[in-house]
């Protein structure tokens, strides 16, 4: 028994890890423009499609810790571009009008990513090569397979690395300014289109790696398996508290867990009337729970209404 | 009759109100000065329902406003307007007189979008055009708020604060960013508010206007009330001069304004029509 | 104006039977574009879980009048029932989310119209799952037997006709007035008195009983249903007619209607580019025509104005 909870904590830190680097990215794009980026989803999945393609320029043998730290680099920087060239062309224009330019742009976006994988990358599902290191190791009885340690290892470096880059750098202090309020950091002199558009780099190269992640644990990628893993990261975010880098990594850990743990145990409980083909409403029952009962979200600080409305709610 | 009763708000270990009790009596115009931080804008935006007093109470004609949303705070008589002016920029100046007569009830909304119940349209148009006409911008009823000149936005926004008829109107520092002329013209309007039934609240920096409009005036400092009276008084007051004003010179600002007061209460009537042709 | 839809069935009666039911499907994406603009163009909120509604509306038809479950139940008792069904959900999806900020709408109706096609996959016992139900009763009106592609031509015109009426109606009333305030300024419009979460209620409850509506009707044209009809790709095409054409204006959503239904169907051949042209296409009319290709001041009022004028 302990060591079935422990098996199911390790796969649930893995989800978790993942979600969580897909929620940093929607959190910090509407922590500064109060946006959801709907685009974002398709940056996860045009991750891992580039990195196999980046793996074909290198040689083509994924397994090579050499080829994946290259692939993964080259995916970042890759879909960070693409963030950013999204931002300047389809939401920049729209800055300051009504709220619901900006999101339709988005969806837009998403559906025109979505849809340039589908072409290039075919519409089957396609079995993915691993990245990540094969074998498995015994931890008290439990499985923990090399990937799950990676991925593991992966998500905290990144996460530390953008812990240091928003709190130890100057620019990470243009970030804060212009997510507490651009028109006051405007005031000081901040131009904002920089620290806009290094979120816009930073969030989609964080997604497209765990996009490489998610792959290789499945070992399958789909032109369309952003959509679903894309709405948990962003209740993952809500979860935590939108706007709240610690708080996205506690939502996606947290949702990783109750997807894990109500997927295993749910069955059982229910006696079969719930099945694990549910698993995809869990995540949107926490979302509806959480709108319901505690809407600034975990770590998100309680936002009167006066600071949070903007001349049109939408 | 607005009752602030012995109000206190703090924002963490920050104490914006300080056991703060005013009065506002309907029939007069009641200015709340103060320097920057004094706590002004946190009183009306307690009052409007913005958040909670942490104590004390805010009685509007003995209906305690206090954790009330704030479209019932609205129905229960007060209005308000907003610091950097918050019109419906889309709609038109009518419509947004409109929108704070539109009917209360649910029931009754839903039943005018089905065609059931009477269509009150006419009606709620003539008594917006009738504010409109009071305060000289009927020739606007149909221009798009948002396209209008800022001194125009701000009458309109006063239009749609006095159209609900309400007990008591919140004007928070409504000459914010108008120049002299413009800010002589909205004082003409605060006069014609004037009436019987209605306590009217001015918050403002402008001591000119403050000076020569209102009867009352409270003098907040630190989030307490330092001084209470008419304009006379408090321009005397030695308190309110060394706390609020700081140096002697600024006196003599307020006693030219003092005098200027008596000098414009007779060119009033003239004021009036210069409005909305900038 | 009154002579628009005697034209739509003077021209969809000599019509043959494809471009008639490509008729047809127009005039239902336009009934569902309508219904669907109270909430997104009228009041500001972005609904992407509209299909959810539609898939409420057909499956109630799908259950209640075929084999399914033996029953055979009329036409107008089922469609007032699909109606209702889809305003429940509406309100009880609606409470949650519409007290708070606006855009968090968009994320929950997009979980919602998810939930409701597993939902749909899963409850075999109910619903068939993937195979969906078939067989469904035709539909009759008063002993009308709605069957062919002209008696749907009748029986959807004169639904677009009511709902373009009671739209426009909703627009013009104190509902209309108080849903426009909310779009613009929600706070200031709590400041004025507007209990922004019942108007929002409202409104949103009265476009899911117009997404019910629109689904039975669907239910009875198809005469089957299966969860394929109900994905999130759908939803977005009835958001596309809706921006497209031009956010709270009923012409705009009847021209995108048109334009979203007709010109896949002349893209056929480019089949696979369809999605991502309407990705494209979407950018950029929210670009260069953020209010739609019809404008919101050019609706129904603004026309009956202009035929008084005359």
């Amino acid at each position: 028994m302990a060591t079935l909870v422990l098996q199911q904590l390790i796969n649930a830190l893995t989800v978790g890890a993942i979600y969580a680097l897909i929620a940093l990215g929607y959190t910090m794009v509407y922590g500064v423009l109060r946006l959801i980026n709907f685009a974002h989803s398709e940056m996860f999945t045009a991750g891992a499609f580039v990195a196999l393609f980046a793996a074909g320029l290198l040689g083509g043998v994924t397994g090579h810790p050499g080829v994946a730290l290259l692939a993964g680099l080259a995916t970042f920087v890759a879909i960070g571009l693409l963030g950013v060239s999204v931002e300047a062309v389809a939401y920049r224009p729209l800055r300051g009008t009504s709220r619901l330019a900006p999101m339709l742009s988005a969806l837009g976006m998403a559906v025109v990513i979505q849809n340039v994988v589908m072409l290039a990358g075919g519409r089957r599902p396609l079995i993915y090569p691993s990245f990540l290191p094969r074998g498995v190791i015994n931890v008290a009885g439990a499985i923990v397979s090399y990937k799950q340690l990676a991925i593991l290892a992966v998500a905290l470096v990144l996460m530390v690395g953008l812990e240091l880059l928003v709190n130890r750098t100057s620019l990470g202090v243009k970030i804060r300014a212009v997510a507490e309020s651009a028109e006051t950091a405007s005031l000081v002199g901040i131009n904002p289109n920089l620290p806009i558009a290094l979120i816009f780099f930073v969030g989609p190269g964080l997604g497209a790696v765990a996009g490489i992640l998610y792959a290789s644990y499945y070992g399958v990628a789909t032109f369309s398996m952003g959509f679903v893993i894309g709405m948990k990261a962003f209740t993952a975010a809500i979860l935590g508290g939108i706007g709240s880098i610690p708080g996205a990594v506690l939502g996606g850990l947290l949702l990783g867990a109750i997807e894990t743990f109500a997927t295993a145990w749910m069955p059982a409980l229910t006696h079969g009337v719930i099945g694990t083909e549910y698993r995809d409403i869990f995540a949107f029952s926490v979302l509806v729970l959480i709108l319901l009962f505690r809407p600034s979200g975990l770590l998100g600080e309680h936002v009167s209404e006066e600071t949070m409305v903007y001349k049109r709610d939408f | 009759m607005l009752i602030f009763d012995h109000v206190t708000k703090r924002f963490g270990a920050n104490v914006a109100i300080d056991d703060a009790s005013l009065t506002i009596r309907p029939g007069v115009i009641t200015a709340v000065i103060g320097p920057n931080g004094a706590g002004k804008s946190t009183l009306v935006n307690m009052a409007a329902g913005s958040f909670r007093a942490t104590s004390g109470r805010i009685l509007l004609d003995g209906v305690e406003l206090q954790g009330l949303p704030k479209y019932k705070i609205a129905r229960a008589g007060l209005s308000r307007t907003y610091q950097n002016i918050r019109l419906f920029d889309g709609l038109s100046v009518l419509q947004n007189l409109e929108v704070a007569l539109v009917p209360r009830s649910l029931p009754t909304l839903i039943a005018q979008a089905f065609w059931l119940g009477p269509g009150a349209g006419a009606e709620v148009r003539d008594t917006c055009m009738a504010v409109l006409q009071r305060l000289g911008i009927a020739h606007l009823a149909e221009r798009q708020a948002g396209s209008l000149a800022y001194g125009q936005q701000k009458i309109v926004e006063l239009a749609r604060a006095v159209a609900a008829r309400p007990r008591a109107i919140l004007l928070d520092e409504p000459a914010a960013g108008l120049n002299h002329g413009e800010t002589d013209e909205l004082k003409a309007h605060i006069q014609t508010l004037r009436g019987p039934e209605l306590a009217i609240v001015l918050i403002e920096h402008d001591m000119r206007l403050i000076m020569s409009v209102s009867d009352d005036i409270y003098v907040m400092n630190r989030g307490a009330v330092l001084a209470h009276g008419n304009p006379e008084a408090i321009r005397d007051n030695p308190q309110v001069q060394e706390a609020y004003l700081g140096q002697p010179g600024a006196m003599g600002n307020i006693e030219a304004a003092a005098r200027g007061r008596r000098n414009r209460v007779r060119l009033r009537a003239g004021e009036g029509l210069a409005w909305g042709q900038s | 104006m009154a002579l628009m839809p005697i034209a739509v069935v003077v021209v969809g009666v000599f019509l043959p039977a494809y471009p008639l039911r490509i008729l047809d499907l127009v005039l239902l994406y336009a009934i569902l574009g309508m219904g669907l603009n109270i909430v997104v163009g009228y009041a500001g909120l972005l609904d992407l879980g509209y299909v959810a509604f539609y898939a409420i509306g057909a499956y109630t038809y799908a259950l209640l009048a075929s084999p399914q479950f033996d029953l055979h139940l009329p036409f107008l008792l089922i469609l007032a029932i699909g109606a209702g069904l889809a305003a429940l959900a509406g309100v009880l999806l609606g409470i949650p989310v519409l007290r708070l900020r606006g855009d968090y709408l968009a994320i929950v109706t997009l979980g919602f119209g998810e939930i409701i096609r597993v939902l749909m996959n899963n409850l075999d016992w109910m619903t068939n799952g993937p195979q969906g139900i078939a067989r469904i009763d035709e539909a009759s009106l008063f002993g009308w037997r709605v069957s062919t592609p002209v008696d749907f031509l009748y029986l959807l015109v004169g639904l677009a006709v009511l709902t373009f009426l009671f739209v426009w109606r909703l627009q013009e009333s104190a509902l209309g007035t108080a849903l426009a305030a909310v779009r613009e300024d929600q706070d200031a419009a709590r400041g004025c008195g507007i209990d922004t979460t019942g108007v929002k209620l409202i409104a949103f409850a009265t476009s899911a009983t117009i997404g019910g509506v629109g689904g039975v009707v669907f239910a009875s044209m198809q005469r089957f249903v299966s969860p394929e009809s109900f994905t999130f790709w759908e939803s977005l095409s009835i958001v596309l007619v809706v921006v497209v054409g031009g956010l709270g204006n009923p012409f705009g959503v009847m021209l995108g209607a048109g334009l979203l239904v007709l010109v896949p169907e002349l893209l056929r051949a480019y089949a696979d580019y369809r999605q991502l042209l309407f990705g494209v296409a979407l950018v950029l009319v929210i670009l260069a025509r953020p209010m739609g290709l019809i404008r919101r001041e050019y609706g129904p009022s603004w026309f009956a104005r202009k035929l008084m004028a005359r």
